[in-house]
């Protein structure tokens, strides 16, 4: 039987005798106050908790987020509406509904203000009865001194009856509040002082703070009466007091949000050898990331540490649900229907609640998502950066938002300067807390190995990537080797790559009839090195790689091009060679430069076996695992 | 179905399929199917030239074509001319379609057929296909703004049985086919009549990412859209200082406005008296402007989109082209027919319109130090700049004509013939 015109059938009957009727209610109430207001994104869900307004949540610090707050704190989600992603999937809609009642200065003026939608937010027939019982709404603009005294004693009763408080700070800017310039900041933190009571650096949406032990949560900034004291004395102790609180946990909560799609990279080495060392010192890990293969072996190690692990892409809802969802018109679906991947992402963030999040990029401009749920739930994180390439530019309309994300962060560690100093100018911004940590390698069990005695003195060089040609720019060496001079001489090369691709690379290979080139699935337990006399690395992206280190501790040089030639890694002539410069007719000169002393490849191959060991560290994972975890 | 059609053009092509069977061997019906994310692009004016070239003829045109801007200046033209555009990216499904949703529930079909669930590409080809087999079309031009982007109208043309020729604009060494478009891509350039690149680089780089060779290929050069019947005067510099422009879509993947930036972000150039004026637009302004700004180039000016080049050129002594990938740039063209000199990368076909060091500069590669060396080269000739322009000039009416629209129609219709 044809359940489908029946289950189409209830869909429109949903939308008819649900929603449109409850948009139209809104719309009614909206009205009264000289709003417009449409659009599904007002659907209430079930409201949890009551919320809570601090100054110094990070959104309060990019006037272009407001309209992104005003939804939230205007509508009970019971989860706050995604707003990064919100903001981008439906950018026009939001622009011309919700971005046209914030900048006619709806915060400012007298008209709208902060109670006109506190009226707004009451009316809503969906608030749940609980949020009643929070009687001492504080709601004032730039109180007067015999203002700020009723004020206190409104809070000091509200205090001592053990009941909530909100106090909602009439302030635009995060900083202004933390120097006093907020009065309601500036009283918080006295009230706070006064009562020894805990301070909590809370978090819009953080609800959980307030349910543990109903206490006061408030926003803390300077005092402004001082009681005798000074006003530097006083914030010493106030911040003392917030150390004192976060230092007697001592086992601490990280999370790794890790970007990517692939079950597993390179470049997840280096998250994989922290995680593994913080939790073995006692903390609490917690890895999110996108498809976790349970059949991998990092990731059984990860499980056998007792890690934490979420797959932000697996999707409990039923399929069933996500049908009927479907059948709600786009415009009347709520925002955290809009693009589920991302809402997960944010309730696992909420369910880890972490002191500090490690997002971990495998390409610059890849994983903002991670970043943006850690800005909107306002948990601070570092950025670890392995790749930044010349053709994958941010374009505008991620340009702020890269920019944001990137300056927002605690620390931004790239793995080279080449990566930094290319982020910088794709964002246009010096990072002042950037840094340049080194990738994680692991270096083979085994000593240099012997030099391989090529066929009827045959030259044999090997190449290793991913047969990802845009990045890995195999084609150039392909281009190089069609040439007259190459061909005559004695050289042959392996393309190691993954079995069941390649095939572009393979056929143009065959195009250039190129018989000296031989393409070979890469097996990790099979190394190259015992039959070939050097590595050779046309793309910069495979500059530092897991490959390029393991040849070099085998004792084979590495031939490479670079725009910045880092000598720690490969010094010209001395353990390998590389040129400056990316082009073809760069990495032609630096191969004719290395042909031209083949006869030292094996002097050069042994200094650069005896240098990589002591030049790389074999504990950088761990190195900067403490860094993190003491910080 | 609706159709997308402009406004007082609908009927010449539902006419098409009517048409007089007396004159039915000598008008032909062509249809050019036009990919470019952009409302209006430098790869479109080859076809734009040709369609009015052949409706001049007495042929018959129908254009579909993607992003279609009906208030944009040239498609106001065709539509004046009455050739059919049709916007291939609009909207094409119906108020039941959007309010049923005609698909089945996605968890009742199997997950290698989910794809076929996505609204947009079937639906768009679906709709595309009718339109083909209701203009019957003698052939179809499928013009693409890079080397594979237009694969599937190809492959469209293909299942229908219906000939076509292919242009490519653009190719790209950053932007090698990965394996699971090639194929597709290398059935498409096989099942067309012909092949058409704009430059020789482009044909051998696509030859090298698919594999093959084509025997029917050819290089055709895309008309001057500012043909100057004589090179401007040279212009004087102003306080003694160079005025250098750089014209192109503000993107730095491929326009490599980067590279330029860091060049020029370099003391020596910073102390030299020249200033490089930035004309266009794009999704990457801020990125660039900030890039501008954070490396402190101050002898640098965004001026924004310019209607009239030869107007830029009556200021400007030499255009600087950073680009990682090009067809054959018509800023190239159209500085030379202006009798200024160009210093370029060898992406795209420049290098083959520019003779190195007598009527331009061309780079040995598009990476900054490459470019670097090369404007090295050309201040150090900057005495010889006008004498170049001059050879310039003379090289490039040689080898790009301003009627390269009228010779790509005559083409078109001789492949028609050949039939």
């Amino acid at each position: 039987m044809d359940f489908q015109p029946f289950v189409k059938m209830l869909g429109t009957l949903w939308g008819h005798l649900v929603i449109r009727p409850y948009i139209a209610f809104l719309q009614r109430r909206c009205a009264t106050f000289d709003l417009t207001v449409s659009g599904g994104e007002h659907l209430a869900s079930v409201a949890e908790g009551p919320f809570v307004l601090v100054s110094n949540h990070l959104l309060m610090r990019r006037t272009e987020l407001w309209p992104t707050f005003y939804v939230r704190c205007l509508l009970p989600y019971h989860r706050p509406p995604d707003s990064f992603v919100y903001r981008r999937i439906v950018k026009d809609r939001f622009d011309k509904e919700i971005q046209g009642v914030s900048n006619s200065g709806f915060f400012d003026s007298p008209k709208y203000g902060w109670q006109k939608w506190l009226e707004l937010y009451f009316s809503n027939p969906f608030l749940r009865a609980g949020m009643s019982t929070c009687n001492n709404m504080i709601l004032t603009e730039k109180p007067s001194v015999s203002g700020q005294r009723r004020l206190l004693k409104d809070i000091e009763g509200a205090v001592s009856r053990q009941e909530p408080v909100m106090i909602f700070p009439q302030t635009k800017e995060h900083w202004e509040a933390l120097n006093g310039a907020d009065d309601l900041g500036s009283l918080a933190a006295t009230v706070a002082y006064k009562y020894n009571l805990s301070i909590l650096p809370s978090c819009l949406g953080n609800s959980n703070t307030w349910k543990k032990g109903n206490k006061a949560t408030v926003a803390f900034g300077p005092p402004f009466r001082t009681d005798g004291m000074s006003k530097s004395d006083i914030n010493k102790e106030i911040y003392a007091r917030i150390n004192c609180l976060v230092d007697k946990s001592t086992k601490r909560e990280f999370a790794f949000l890790v970007g990517g799609t692939e079950p597993w990279s390179e470049s997840d080495e280096l998250w994989f050898g922290m995680a593994t060392h913080i939790s073995k010192g006692g903390h609490q890990v917690s890895v999110v990331k996108y498809a976790v293969d349970g059949n991998h072996e990092r990731i059984k190690e990860l499980i056998r540490c007792n890690i934490d692990l979420n797959d932000y892409n697996a999707d409990s809802t039923p399929a069933a649900v996500n049908y009927l969802r479907s059948l709600v018109p786009y415009r009347y679906r709520p925002a955290a229907w809009i693009d589920g991947r991302y809402r997960r992402l944010k309730a696992r963030l909420l369910s880890i609640n972490p002191q500090l999040a490690i997002v971990c990029l495998s390409r610059n401009v890849d994983g903002l998502m991670l970043a943006g749920a850690c800005l909107d739930h306002g948990y601070p994180y570092i950025l670890i950066v392995h790749r930044a390439f010349d053709q994958l530019w941010p374009p505008d309309p991620i340009h702020a938002d890269m920019k944001f994300i990137y300056q927002s962060a605690k620390s931004v560690f790239f793995t080279s300067e080449h990566d930094k100093q290319l982020t910088e100018l794709q964002i246009g911004v010096k990072l002042s807390r950037a840094e340049i940590v080194q990738d994680f390698y692991r270096f083979p069990e085994h000593g240099p190995l012997r030099w391989p005695q090529g066929e009827s003195g045959r030259v044999r060089l090997a190449c290793l990537g991913t047969f990802s040609v845009n990045e890995d720019r195999q084609d150039m060496l392909l281009k190089l080797l069609a040439q007259k001079k190459w061909q005559e001489r004695p050289i042959d090369i392996t393309f190691y790559g993954h079995v069941n691709e390649g095939k572009s690379l393979r056929s143009a290979a065959d195009f250039l009839q190129l018989n000296n080139v031989t393409f070979s699935d890469y097996d990790e337990d099979a190394i190259p090195w015992h039959t070939h006399h050097a590595v050779v690395v046309p793309s910069i992206s495979q500059n530092k790689s897991q490959h390029v280190v393991e040849a070099l501790a085998c004792g084979r040089p590495a031939i490479m091009t670079s725009p910045h030639c880092d000598s720690e890694f490969v010094e010209h002539g001395v353990t390998g060679f590389c040129m400056e410069g990316q082009g073809e007719t760069d990495l032609d000169r630096v191969l004719e430069h290395a042909w031209q002393l083949k006869d030292r490849w094996e002097y050069i191959g042994c200094e650069a076996a005896k240098r990589i060991r002591v030049r790389l560290s074999p504990h950088a994972a761990k190195d900067l695992a403490e860094r993190l975890a003491g910080a | 179905m609706k159709q997308n059609t402009s406004n007082g053009s609908s009927g010449s092509a539902a006419t098409f399929t009517s048409s007089a069977s007396k004159t039915q061997d000598i008008r032909k019906n062509i249809v050019i199917l036009s990919w470019c994310p952009d409302p209006w692009g430098g790869c479109e004016v080859l076809w734009f030239e040709t369609a009015k070239c052949l409706l001049a003829d007495g042929h018959r045109v129908a254009v579909i074509k993607s992003c279609v801007d009906f208030e944009h200046d040239s498609i106001k033209e065709l539509t004046g001319a009455g050739i059919s555009v049709e916007d291939f990216s609009a909207d094409k499904s119906d108020s039941v379609d959007r309010f049923l949703k005609l698909k089945p529930p996605s968890w009742i079909v199997p997950f290698r057929h989910r794809h076929r669930l996505h609204p947009d590409f079937s639906r768009q080809f679906f709709w595309l296909a009718l339109r083909l087999e209701e203009l019957k079309p003698d052939l179809v031009v499928v013009s693409q703004g890079g080397n594979f982007d237009g694969t599937e109208f190809a492959i469209a043309c293909l299942r229908l049985n219906i000939p076509y020729v292919l242009i490519s604009h653009k190719a790209s060494e950053w932007i090698f086919p990965p394996d699971h478009v090639r194929e597709p891509m290398a059935n498409a350039f096989f099942g067309a009549q012909k092949v058409y690149f704009v430059s020789e680089h482009n044909r051998e780089l696509t030859e090298l990412q698919i594999g093959t060779r084509f025997p029917h290929a050819e290089v055709v050069r895309s008309p001057v859209t500012t043909p100057v019947e004589q090179p401007l005067a040279w212009p004087e510099t102003v306080n003694e200082r160079y005025r250098i422009a750089t014209i192109g879509r503000l993107c730095p993947q491929e326009k490599g406005q980067d590279i330029l930036l860091r060049v020029l972000a370099q003391n020596k150039w910073r102390e030299r008296p020249v200033d490089v004026s930035v004309f266009g637009r794009g999704e990457y302004d801020n990125g660039i402007k900030g890039m501008a700004k954070l490396l402190n180039v101050e002898n640098i000016r965004f001026a924004g989109t310019t209607n009239d080049v030869t107007d830029v050129w009556r200021s400007h002594q030499v255009l600087v082209m950073s680009s990682r990938a090009e067809g054959l740039p018509a800023t190239v063209v159209e500085a030379m027919y202006c009798g200024r000199p160009c210093i370029v990368t060898p992406a795209g076909g420049s290098a083959e319109v520019i003779d190195d060091g007598n009527t331009g500069f061309v780079a040995e590669s598009a990476t900054a130090q490459g470019f670097d060396k090369v404007m090295e080269r050309a201040w150090l000739s900057r005495d010889k700049w006008e004498a170049m322009g001059r050879q310039a000039a003379i090289q490039i009416r040689r080898l790009v004509k301003t009627d390269g629209g009228r010779s790509f129609a005559a083409k078109l219709i001789e492949v028609c013939n050949a039939r």
